[in-house]
């Protein structure tokens, strides 16, 4: 049996479903706790499980990021890093954002 | 101020992106890691490269990570990469460990010290993946599912010479450093803990951790981390 807790969160994984019954009736007779039956999203990771593996991915909350940062409308590119990209420390100003946006 | 505005949402970006690195993307660690030493003074390569990171994102969205039911042996892959810039000092670290078939656990990480030789950063990466490998197998033995007796858990590694160094007994290792990380990975080696094998550096699944690779790489690495589309 496996309890797994961060913070307001709190997951229960085991074999036997009557021990994790109890163990859910003992912990909410002691805390305030609501029941969402069976683990869908925790910690913004999403669950799938279907016959032969269990999938976890976050596609929900990529696009949320790509969509707060107005990201979302751009080209597909299938490598992430271009290895020809030097990075090195930028010893002159920074460069603002509204600056950058007319290059 | 406008400089105070660009900085913010440069860090906000690099937030987001490292909390998808650390949990269902590794491919991208290695870039958003890099992009993270910037953070105080982005300039425009920086945000190229970032513009990049959201571009590739974008088309992985609905990619997640697949654990298949059978095959639960926890493997290692290892390596490490020299340093690639005349102004920095220590090489970068990298380790994945996968079980059922996809990564469970990923580091891309600086060397804390910095070594001349590369079979002394080779041993001391060796060193870091072992710590967490001890870690991994308690864990598994707290899990239902897994029969209890979990065999070794072998580490893959590129590098002949260490493998061969780190079974010997010799203790010519003049460094004081080298010698205590030497012993610690002779005493699992000797407690059946882990077992070293060597694999091909082009099979190898850590390359997309540390560096920017090729198309067919990039596609290659991400399937065997289980990095696969949701359909």
């Amino acid at each position: 049996m496996i309890l797994c807790l961060n913070i307001d969160d709190l997951m229960i994984l085991g074999c036997n479903i009557q021990v994790i019954n109890i163990i859910k009736s003992f912990l909410s007779k002691n805390f305030n706790m609501k029941d969402f039956g069976h683990v869908d999203v925790i910690l913004g990771i999403k669950l799938l499980k279907s016959n032969n593996d269990f999938v976890l991915t976050q596609s929900h909350s990529i696009e949320k990021i790509l969509k707060r940062f107005n990201y979302f409308d751009m080209s597909i590119v299938c490598i992430p890093f271009d290895s020809f990209t030097k990075l090195r420390n930028n010893d002159g100003e920074s460069v603002s954002i509204y600056i950058y946006s007319y290059y | 101020m406008m400089v105070k505005v660009s900085q913010y949402i440069y860090t906000r970006i690099i937030r987001s992106l490292l909390h998808l690195a650390n949990h269902t993307r590794p491919n991208i660690i290695c870039v958003v890691g890099r992009l993270n030493r910037y953070i105080h003074n982005p300039n425009v390569s920086r945000w190229s490269a970032l513009e990049r990171v959201f571009k590739y994102l974008k088309g992985i969205v609905d990619y997640g990570l697949h654990y298949s039911f059978f095959s639960t042996v926890i493997k290692g892959f290892s390596d490490v990469n020299w340093i690639f810039d005349s102004k920095e000092m220590k090489s970068t670290t990298r380790y994945v460990f996968t079980l059922c078939g996809g990564a469970v656990c990923w580091k891309s990480v600086k060397q804390t010290i910095i070594i001349g030789s590369i079979l002394g950063i080779k041993l001391v990466t060796l060193d870091a993946a072992n710590s967490k490998d001890e870690w991994l197998q308690k864990n598994l033995i707290d899990v239902p599912f897994v029969s209890k007796s979990i065999p070794p858990i072998s580490i893959h590694y590129d590098s002949q010479v260490t493998i061969a160094m780190a079974k010997s007994k010799k203790k010519n290792l003049k460094i004081r450093h080298m010698t205590i990380r030497h012993k610690s990975i002779r005493h699992l080696i000797s407690h059946g803990i882990i077992s070293l094998d060597f694999i091909k550096s082009k099979k190898n699944i850590t390359d997309p951790l540390t560096k920017g690779l090729v198309r067919q790489r990039v596609i290659q690495s991400s399937r065997k981390m289980g990095l696969k589309p949701l359909n």
